[in-house]
Order: structure tokens, then sequence, then C-alpha cells
């Protein structure tokens, strides 16, 4: 699961001016400057893959001589798994797309378009669910819907006498592994992606349809939700792309009912003894076409921006009146999700975290704090959290400064090739962070890199740079863009040399967003799974990692409390970002609202609202 | 902008301005009764009575953040009312006391906006035709009223265009079309010609005086530009801090502006200090700061009550001419000094100092005066106006 706080493709800015017409004077050693940079993306991104198509033609397992054939393609085909995987992995990644984006259309509407009460309380609880790692959120729903000890079954089973053991729900289902997605990864990514659209979008739009006769909802009908239908698919689309990438859900909910996802299913097969490494590649190798092609296809729907950028000028922000009543009515509906997706599952967790036995509440004292005191007290996890840091930090700094690099020859140089930069850049959204994995695996393994990236920490931040490069790189380019060029070239015409311009006067003034990167990256560093998954030893194992271990064997009291520990971390991390982010957004916001008073509009406190 | 003076005041002597303007003159159509709105603890408009006549033009200007957009807003139904009530036609649109307010989309009121507020998922008929959907109107008449008022606004070729292709103007046309295709009883305009350039503008501006006249649609105005304010309107209702300074025709508010905001917003003035002096029938004003300097006769009998005080008097540079310098000066005239000059090719601009009070004066290109020196201006008493100092 990628993180993004100013969503990467939706609020990118119009891409820079088209590319100067080719000249011939030009034509020289300055148009090869380019070329370090596409190779480094190139690297990045491309490697991988290639190791992987390479190797699943590769009959040996890794580090070891290798022999070509087609062994592995027959073998994956001819296992029955292999289509059932794909076949599960689409079911789910389709149901929940379509179930979340109906929700998170409707959330978005209500927050970023009308007067409904709290809706920053609501926005900000999708925000807060978006960092907490999806692993503690399952932890949670775990206590909830367990089937035999679930607290939410035992308590209907008893209002509704029930007999059995079992039911009426099932956390470790298709409809499980779906709830857990949605509340804690879907539909926050697809309402962080829609609403920044909606607010970009001119409330006179809809107060044209007013006066022409439409009511509230035809007016939402056939103008908001037109209007933003380019934003509403891209999010879709992309969730789907994150849909088809997950891992610890589906291998925490599915495995122990025998329901496998492709990204399981590979894993499956590598920690199988002995190793599938060849077929795991080759059913890697089917997926990756598919996400690529997404990938374009979601680049190329978001660029058609069109819509958003008619109506700047007279630009308003009044949000849609929804009448007394209604406000309160459609508000209570906002909440009940906000606290029965969001909320019970976070409660749970922590109640979970201080349980003698994880979701058994009717034996006698049920809680207990030593699953924090065990934990805190377990070398692992010193070991663990400190591998972390080193992870966070290498990836955050090595991180941001390629990404900076290459978002600046994107946005701002007349390099040749940078076009192509970017496409290569988007491409990492489309490697399923476990492919990746894979990918630098046979890297590590099979070439004289071993003893430096192998099982070590240096290895985990390459893999963690590169499964974060399209959305780190498209945050920087939002930052970019937003400074003018003609501060840099005032700098120049004062006297200052590229370097030194960037350096006094552009990095200063994106300081903000770099520094929201920044922090993002570290977020996703730390609670990255699928791709340092395969590449992770007992030396360098991070808190993310361990956390899955705890969780899959059972041991799921100090999970809960890991669980928790990471939440916390993550949560706190991320609005730390956010504020960064959004810092800087709502100072431009106010810049370009027209007039300041019309925020106020729905609280008057004039003296005839007071009496 | 002259030949618009020009234009005003020779249609100063008949109340009613140019023919066919109004048509149905006194019948009241919108009223607002003491309305207010309220943006935290400032007053956007403050206690606003005003009248709109059935098929009039009726312009609300002022400067920006003078509650005139709000106003505009809330009669349109966008914006709550904090105070007052809003009737049309007798029935009640908005009530602060009883906080009763019929949904935009019930009032049957037209809104072009000042970024037009063009619906870019669609098409130029689509969006002319969608108030008619909205209506439930079957979709044969509905392309027959959207091809019609195409035609009326001159967008008739673009019927099957995407609204995203067309340029400022037409989508202003777009706007107008959409506003126009359901009959509403009331056109209201938010800064209509704001975001044309000059060209255009001239041009918009006799449209909507044509699509008043043809299709007899009440129109309400807001606008920045008082150029905009007396060409198009039949009445302008001048804005200032919330308030309603002054309601009326272009020429009434010109030559009698009822307020010092008014008297100063609308075109330039000259002003001198004195003491008036009333003799019964008509009135004139000493002028200390100029020697045996005097303004006689004033025949305004609302100045009897300040007979012996000090006054200021107000005239506009256009009102007054340039005369040749005599050794002793005439009533009536004052001598003023030039301090700069623009040659603008078929008239200089002079911007002439009179006892302390600068202004621009336009002039015959053969005058040729130079900057310092001193010339005398011919005041017209029947266009000074009287201030209390």
């Amino acid at each position: 699961m990628t993180l993004t706080t100013s969503p990467p493709p939706v609020i990118e800015a119009p891409s820079p001016e088209a590319p100067p017409p080719p000249r011939r004077s030009r034509i020289g050693l300055r148009s090869f400057r380019g070329v370090p940079v596409v190779l480094l993306v190139a690297v990045l991104t491309a490697v991988p893959v290639v190791l992987l198509l390479i190797n699943s033609f590769n009959v040996s397992r890794p580090g070891e001589p290798s022999h070509y054939g087609l062994d592995n393609w027959r073998k994956a085909f001819d296992d029955p798994q292999l289509t059932t995987a794909v076949w599960n992995t689409l079911r789910l990644g389709i149901t929940r797309t379509l179930i979340a984006t109906v929700i998170a259309t409707a959330l978005s509407v209500l927050i970023a378009r009308t007067d409904m009460p709290g809706r920053r309380i609501v926005e900000v609880s999708l925000w807060f669910a978006f960092f907490i790692p999806p692993l503690s959120m399952t932890l949670g729903w775990i206590v909830l819907l367990d089937p035999s000890n679930g607290v939410l079954n035992t308590t209907l089973r008893s209002w509704f006498g029930i007999t059995g053991h079992h039911g009426p729900f099932n956390i470790y289902s298709f409809w499980g592994i779906i709830l857990a997605h949605i509340s804690s990864s879907t539909v926050p990514l697809m309402t962080i992606l829609i609403v920044p659209s909606l607010r970009r979008m001119s409330s006179g739009l809809e107060e044209a349809a007013r006066s022409c006769g439409a009511g509230r909802f035809r007016t939402i009908l056939f103008v908001t939700l037109p209007l933003a239908r380019p934003a509403i698919l891209g999010a879709a689309l992309l969730s789907f792309i994150y849909s088809l990438k997950t891992f610890e859900i589906e291998y925490l909910l599915g495995n122990p009912i025998g329901f496998k996802v492709f990204s399981t299913q590979i894993y499956d097969w590598i920690y199988r003894d002995p190793p599938l490494y060849g077929i795991a590649t080759a059913l890697g190798m089917l997926i990756i076409p598919v996400m690529v092609l997404l990938a374009i296809g979601q680049r190329l729907l978001v660029r058609d921006r069109t819509f958003v950028t008619v109506g700047s000028r007279g630009f308003s922000d009044v949000p849609m009146a929804l009448g007394p009543v209604r406000r309160w009515m459609v508000a209570g509906f906002a909440y009940l999700y906000v606290l029965l997706i969001i909320g019970l599952p976070a409660g749970a967790l922590i109640v979970g975290s201080f349980m003698r036995r994880f979701g058994f509440f009717h034996i006698p004292h049920p809680f207990t704090t030593s699953n924090w005191t065990n934990l805190i007290h377990d070398n692992l996890f010193a070991t663990s959290a400190m591998n972390s840091l080193k992870i966070g930090i290498g990836a955050t700094v090595l991180g941001v400064v390629i990404y900076f690099a290459i978002a600046y020859v994107i946005v701002r140089s007349k390099l040749r090739g940078r076009g192509t930069i970017d496409v290569l850049a988007w491409l990492p959204v489309a490697l399923p962070g476990i492919l990746l994995g894979l990918g630098l695996l046979w890297l590590y393994l099979g070439t004289p890199l071993r003893t430096v990236l192998y099982g070590s920490v240096t290895g985990l931040i390459l893999a963690i740079v590169i499964n974060h490069l399209a959305t780190g790189t498209q945050q920087m380019k939002a930052g970019i863009v937003q400074i003018s060029p003609e501060h840099d070239q005032a700098a120049r015409t004062c006297g200052a040399r590229p370097l030194r311009s960037l350096w006094h006067v552009m990095l200063p003034l994106i300081g903000p967003s770099i520094a929201a990167v920044a922090v993002l990256t570290f977020d996703t560093a730390i609670r990255d799974i699928s791709s340092v998954v395969l590449l992770t030893s007992g030396n360098s194992r991070p808190l993310s990692v361990l956390l899955l271990e705890y969780s899959s064997t059972s041991e799921l009291e100090e999970a809960a409390a890991l669980g928790v520990i990471m939440a916390a971390v993550t949560v706190i991390v991320g609005l730390v970002a956010t504020a960064l982010a959004g810092g800087r957004l709502q100072r431009n916001g106010a810049r370009a609202r027209r007039r300041p008073g019309r925020s106020q509009s729905t609280q008057p406190t004039g003296p005839a609202a007071a009496s | 902008m002259m030949l618009s003076k020009a234009e005003t005041a020779g249609s100063a002597a008949t109340e009613q301005s140019a023919p066919g303007r109004a048509a149905t003159a006194d019948e009241t159509l919108v009223r607002l009764d003491g309305v207010s709105r309220y943006f935290g603890r400032e007053a956007a408009v403050n206690r606003i009575d005003v009248d709109i006549r059935q098929g009039e033009v009726f312009a609300l200007l002022g400067a920006s953040g003078c509650g005139k957009s709000t106003t505009l807003r809330m009669i349109a139904g966008l914006e709550p009312l904090d105070e007052g009530r809003i009737t049309m036609g007798g029935r009640v649109l908005a009530d602060a006391g009883t906080r009763k307010s019929l949904a935009p989309e019930k009032r049957n009121i037209a809104i072009v906006f000042q970024s037009y507020a063009v619906w870019p998922h669609m098409t130029v008929a689509q969006n002319v035709a969608f108030p008619l959907r909205m209506r439930r109107v079957p979709r044969s008449e509905r392309r027959a009223r959207v091809e019609k008022v195409l035609k009326i606004t001159g967008m008739d070729a673009w019927a099957d265009k995407s609204a995203t292709s067309l340029s400022g103007g037409q989508q202003q046309r777009v706007a107008l079309a959409r506003a126009l295709v359901y009959e509403p009883d009331l056109l209201l305009l938010d800064e209509p010609l704001s975001n044309l350039d000059a060209q255009l503008r001239t041009q918009m501006r006799r449209e909507i005086r044509r699509l008043n006249q043809e299709l007899g649609v009440t129109m309400l105005f807001v606008t920045h530009d008082q150029d905009e304010a007396f060409t198009v309107a039949d009445r302008v209702g001048v804005m200032a801090g919330g308030r309603l300074e002054q309601v009326g025709t272009p020429t009434e508010m010109y030559d009698h502006p009822a307020t010092p905001y008014v008297r100063d917003f609308l075109g330039r003035t000259l002003s001198l200090e004195g003491t008036l002096t009333w003799s019964g029938s008509e009135g004139s004003i000493e002028l200390p700061d100029v020697a045996g300097g005097r303004v006689t006769p004033l025949h305004d009998s609302g100045l009897a009550n300040l007979d012996g005080e000090r006054v200021r008097m107000f005239f506009r540079p256009e009102d007054v001419e340039i005369v040749p310098a005599t050794q002793a000066l005439a009533p009536n005239q004052v001598p003023a000094t030039i301090v700069a000059d623009e040659y603008l090719g078929d008239h200089f601009e002079y911007r002439v100092e009179v006892g302390g009070s600068t202004g621009v004066l336009d002039a015959p290109r053969r005058t040729g005066y130079q900057v310092g020196d001193t010339v005398v201006l011919q005041v017209d008493p029947a266009h000074v106006s009287v201030w209390p100092a």
C-alpha cells in the first residue's frame, strides 16, 4: 500500500509547457545531459522487471548456475492454483473497487461540497484510517468478527439466541477481506483522492443548476458528479491497481482458509520446501503487463483535466446548503460509517492488546498488561525497532534525493527524454511489492551484490525507495509545479548560477513540499511489508515484518500490542505530513479565494443569527 | 464614455430615458424589505430597501466588496437572509423573520455568473436544454425552444460544440441562452461584462439592452463599472459598505447625487469653499479664496436653510468652460492653474487646480495652454451642487 497526501496523479498540475521544437543547433552534447537521469530511473524501475522476465525462463534457483527453459511457464499453467489465485485477485479487486467507489464518492461529495456538520471530522477520520497500517486494522476486525470468539459474533449470538459456536459473521472469508480493505485502505484512499478535485470545482457550476430548476439531488447527479467523473474514475482505477498489489490482509485472512490471491500464492511458492522460484516468477510476469496497462490507462484518464480548469475565473467555494434537517441526517450516516468501519476496529485493536487471550472476553480476568511488557522486553522487538528506524531514515534520505532529482528534471528542465522519465517514474505503481521483492531477490542473489544487499538493511532500503518511487515523484512534481519558474529566472538574472538558484531560491520555496514527501516516505518505509518480506533476514527484520509474523503465528496478543505501536507511529507521522502539505495548500487556497468572508457564510454570527 | 454622457444628458428633460425602454414602468416585480446579510460581525448587506419594476433593467453599482453581489445572490436564493424579506410578484421568496426561504430552483429566477458557469461536460445545446429537462419539457418542444434561444443569442451554429471549446464571449452567450430559455421572471447578471475585452464589452452592452427590449425580461445586474451601469440600465442603485446610497435614473444620479459618496463615486468633480447667502428667491456663494469671486444665481430652494453657512460647492469639469482671462473676474468665473497636461491627439486633458482641489478637464486641441498657466473657468450655476462644509 503506497501513501499519498497530496494525491499523486489527481493533484498533479497540468504538465509543463510542451517540449521545445527540436532545433538543429541544440543537438550536441547538451542533448545527452538527460541520459544519466533516464538511466537512473530505468535502472530503478526496469531492472527488477527485466530480471523477472529473464528468470521466468530460468529453471534453476537464484544464485545457482542458470539453465533456461520453458518449464516454469509450463508448470505454472499446469497448476490449477494459478488460475484460482488470479481469479481470486480479480474478483476481490473488482468487488472492492465497486463498493468503495460508491461509498467514497458519497463521502467525498458530503465532505467537499455540502454544509454537512462535522465534515472536517469525517475527513480527518478517513486520513486517520488511511495512515493506520492495514494489518493493525485487520487485527481489530479479528477481535470483532472472529467466527467463534469475535465480540460482535458472541454478542449477536446471545442477543438473538443463535445456537452453535460460530457465526453469524466470519472475518476469514471473501467478504471479510473486502471489509478489512474497505475499512483501512480503499475507501480512505479514494476519498483522499477525490476530495481535492471536488474542492477545485467552482460552486457557480452547481448554483447555475439550482437556478435552472434542479434540486440538490439532481444538481449533484447531473452536474457535480459528471464534472468529477475523471477524478472519480482515476481514483477508482488507482484503487483497483492497489487492490491487485495487496499482500498482507489476504495473507492474514485468506491463508487460514486456503484462499489465495496471486501475491500470497507467490509468497507461498517461495516459502515452500523446496522453493518454487521459477513458477512464482512466471506467475509474476503474467500480472505485470496487465498492471502496466492499467497504470498507463489511469494516467491518461487523469491527465484529461479540461473539466476542472474551466471556470477558474470568478471561483467561489460556497458549500451547498442541505437544509437544517437533512444536513444532520446525512451527517448521521457519515458518523455511523466512521464509527462502525473505522472507530470500532481501531478500538478493538487497543482492547485486544490488553487481553490475556486475544478476543476472549468470557474467560475470568480477561485483561492483562503482560502483552505489552513481554513485547517491550522482547529482544526481537528491540532489534526490529532499530532496523525499522534505520530503514526509515535511510529510505527517506535516499528517496527524497532521488525523487527530487527526477521530479525537478521532469518539471523544470528542458532536457530531451523527460517525457520518457515521467512515464518510467510512474511505472513502479504497477509493480506489486511482492514482485519487486522477487525481482530484487534475483538481483541480490545472482550478482556479486549479494554480500552487500541480500538480507541487509541496505537491500530493504533500496526496495522501499523503488516501491515508493511513483508516488514520491508525483508528490514532488506537484510541489515543484506550484512554484513559478519566474522565481528561478529572477534569481538567475540576479546573477545566480543554476545550482545556486536551486539552493537559495527554489529549495527554500518548496521546503514544505519536500518535508511532506520526506515524512510520507518515512511512513511508507516503516509500514511496507510486501516489498521487503521476501528480502528480509533475521538480521534485518523490520517491525512491519515482525508484525506479520506475530499475526500469522497466532501470537495475536503481542501482535495487537505491536499493531497499536505501529499505528500510533504511522498515524502521528502521517498527520504531521498532512499538516505540512495541508498548511501549504490552505495558504494557497486562502489566496485563491475571492471573498474570505464566504467561508463563514454557513454560520452567521450577526445579530439576526444570534437572536 | 463621452458619447454615453451626451446621450444621458440629452434625454435628461424627459423623465423616461430612451424610447422603448421600460415598457410597463411602475409595476413592482421584486421588492427587498430591510434585507441584511452578515459575514461574521460585519454586515455585508445592511438593511436594503429596493423595488425592481417589471420589465426594467436595474443596475446595482458599487466598488468591489460593497455587498452588491451578495444582494444578487440573496435574490437568487443562493445566500440566506439574516434580516428582512424579499418578495417577487406578491410571492414571498425569503423571509428572515419566519426563516422561510424558497429553494433557488423554485424561484424561476435565472442567473448569469461572472464565470458564466457553463458546464464543461455538456455541449452548448445540452447546457441550454438543461433547465427545460429539469422542468420535464417534452423532448420535441425542448429542441425547438433551445434552437430558438440559440438563434436569439447568435449561438445556433455552435449548438453541438463542446462548451470547453468556446471563447469567453461565446460562453457568456451560452450562459445567457441557458438563462433565457425557460422564460424566467427575473434575470440576474453578476458582473456580466467584466471578463470580456473592451470591444466585446460594448457589443454585449447593446446585446443586453436588445434582449431586454425584445423579450421584455426584467433584468437586475451587478457591476462596478459606472459606464456599464449608465449605458445599460434604466435605473441604477449605488451601493457602498452594504448600504444602498441612492436609487434613480442615470441622469438623476449624476445631476443630483443624494449623498457625498454618490457625488464622489460618479464622475469627476472640482470643489470650492465659500459662504452662502439666500435672498428669498435665490442664493449666491461668496468665494473668499478667489478675489471678488461669486457664483450666482442658485435656484435650489433647499439652500434657504444654509443661509449664512460655510458651504462647499461642487461642479463637474465637463460643465465648465475655459475662457480667456480678463482684468476682473465676472460672476461665475473662477481662476484655475494648469498643473499638468496630456495631449491625446483629438483633444487635450488638463489637470487644473482650483482652490485646493484638482480635477481633469477636457479642452479642444487648439487651446494649447502650458503647465503653470492661469486660466479662468466659467461655471454654470445650474449645474452646481452645494453641500454643508
